[in-house]
């Protein structure tokens, strides 16, 4: 069994769906020959510290109950990471697409110290994407983000490892859940933009300043990610052109609906280096019709054909679960 | 009506002026002139001759005034047919798109020779609101529709309007 300490870098709701599934996995991952010991957790507070390894029930008992699990009060996740010894750094702070953020800190604070990285945290890798997989690479650190992208539908590792000795093409999808539900919400309630962003709002979908996902930054974040990831391109979000949702009406729904077809907004990756995001006409029964908040990709590649993937692109545990996939396919068999 | 037109030539100068002239007298508009050069397409003829293909847009008698004129100068019509649009799509604008003038949206499209407008529904929920239209276009073939869907960019940008294509387009 190889122990693997690990501290958790935020603990909203990826952050805690993190501690659940490594509570409910934890012994599908020791038949895995892995035992995950989480050292350290850090909020926006501070942290709680305990390098025999913490009591996860606790951790999520005290931040429902107080709104933090901070003991060390002021112990910031970059103190964390370069003062308590551990293997793996579980990054799932809050993004920032324009400097990277804390996040950004935290990963190259984390590979100098020769730490492995996992996270669904889009800023760094939006932001400095090349560095940083090189950083992991000089300090012999794996770096791992399938949950940057999609949210639970695997995708980074689909393309690099399942599809492996394919030619991609393009990729073409959905990749942001409160625009697709607003879209879907739009045409069933007959109803404009703004009067579903309020409900989306009221749902938790849409965050009170929706510029971000609606405008379709988030999208062309993911769009930036996987072309350096997947396609090994060098891009940033203003390689993206760029067009949100917020201009859809309802009559344009609706007119798309007569002739069998719905208005989504996509993302598009081709091989030549253009990237895309732009509402796009998707013809009803097409693989990338799907609706609500699901996220889908459509893989082109030359020996496979096509291959589309769906999935739930946000949620807690959801996400959570690309985040265990992720530690598990680097620990397992080494 | 678009047409193509398959005529021999001799291959000598001054051929191609003189063919061109019934059309541009008859006032047709000339969409483009493809000189086949003795590529594997040329209907044997023999001799030196080599073979145009022009494609026009007129009406019907128009067309029939063009044939005889030629036929006239002695220039041989091989084949003549109606042009058929090979490529549809359907696109959705919104925005001001009627304040924008539509009509000369709609024109620029069907100038191009190349593909035409062929269906349009418009949508105008109220004044001062934004309306949505979804325009049908045909173009003879791919690469056409390719063109087309530049111009549709440029027009959408310069009218400020939101473009919505559709997935599958290049
Ligand atoms: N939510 C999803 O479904 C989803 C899906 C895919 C990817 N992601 C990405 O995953 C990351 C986490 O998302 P989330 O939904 O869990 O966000 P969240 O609920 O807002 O949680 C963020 C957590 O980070 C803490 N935090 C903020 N600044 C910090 C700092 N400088 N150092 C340490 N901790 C800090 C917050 O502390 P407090 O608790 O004290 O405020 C909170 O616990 C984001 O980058 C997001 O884009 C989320």
């Amino acid at each position: 069994m190889k122990t693997i300490k690990a501290s958790i870098i935020g603990f909203g709701s990826i952050g805690q769906g993190v501690a659940r599934v490594l509570l409910a996995k934890k012994d599908y991952l020791n038949k895995e020959g892995i035992d995950i010991k989480v050292v350290a957790v850090t909020d926006s507070k501070g942290s709680v510290i305990n390098e025999n390894g913490l009591d996860l029930e606790k951790c999520l008992a005290a931040k429902a109950e107080k709104g933090t699990v901070a003991e060390e009060i002021g112990m910031t996740g970059l103190d964390v990471i370069t003062r308590i010894n551990h293997d793996l750094v579980i990054e799932v702070t809050p993004t920032n697409i324009v400097t990277g953020g804390d996040g950004l800190v935290n990963l190259r604070a984390a590979f100098e110290s020769k730490k492995d990285v996992v996270t669904s945290n889009k800023g760094p890798l939006i932001v400095k994407f090349r560095e940083l997989t090189l950083l992991a690479e000089e300090n012999g650190c794996y770096f791992k983000y399938e949950a940057t992208v999609g949210g639970a539908m695997p995708i980074i590792n689909l393309m690099r490892d399942g599809m492996a000795g394919n030619e991609i093409e393009s990729v073409k999808g959905i990749f942001n859940g409160t625009c697709n539900y607003i879209l879907t919400r739009m045409y069933e309630e007959k109803s404009n933009y703004s009067e579903i962003l309020t409900e989306a709002v009221d749902l938790g979908i849409a965050e009170t300043d929706p510029t971000y996902d609606v405008e379709g930054i988030d999208t062309a974040g993911k769009v930036v990610i996987l072309a350096n990831a997947v396609f090994g391109m060098d891009k940033t979000i203003a390689d993206v052109d760029r067009t949100g949702i917020t201009k859809i009406t309802y009559e344009a729904l609706e007119m798309s609906a007569r002739s069998g077809k719905t208005i989504k907004l996509i993302g598009e990756i081709k091989k030549d280096g253009r990237l895309s995001v732009a509402p796009r006409l998707v013809p009803v029964g097409h693989p990338l019709s799907v609706s609500g908040t699901l996220n889908v990709a459509s893989i082109q590649t030359d020996l496979a054909g096509e291959i589309t993937v769906t999935g739930k692109g946000a949620g807690s545990v959801e996400t959570a679960s690309s985040v265990l996939s992720d530690i598990i396919s680097m620990y397992r068999e080494n | 009506m678009k047409v193509t037109m398959d005529i021999e030539l001799k291959d000598e100068p001054g051929q191609l002026i003189l063919a061109l002239e019934p059309v541009s007298r008859n006032k047709a508009n000339l969409i483009s002139v493809f000189h086949y050069h003795k590529s594997k397409n040329t209907i044997k003829t023999g001799g030196a001759k080599v073979q145009v293909q022009l494609v026009l847009d007129a009406k019907g008698p128009v067309i029939e005034k063009i044939k005889e004129d030629m036929e006239k100068t002695g220039i041989h019509i091989l084949r003549i047919g109606e042009e058929k649009y090979r490529e549809t799509i359907t696109v959705v604008l919104i925005g001001h798109v009627v304040d924008t003038d539509i009509r000369d949206t709609i024109s620029r499209i069907d100038g191009t020779g190349i593909a035409e407008v062929v269906d349009m529904s418009l949508s105008m929920p109220e004044i001062m609101e934004p309306t949505s239209a979804a325009l049908t276009i045909n173009a003879i073939g791919k690469e056409e529709l390719r063109k087309t869907v530049m111009i549709l960019k440029a027009i959408a940008k310069e009218k400020e309007l939101l473009l919505v294509l559709p997935i599958d387009i290049e």
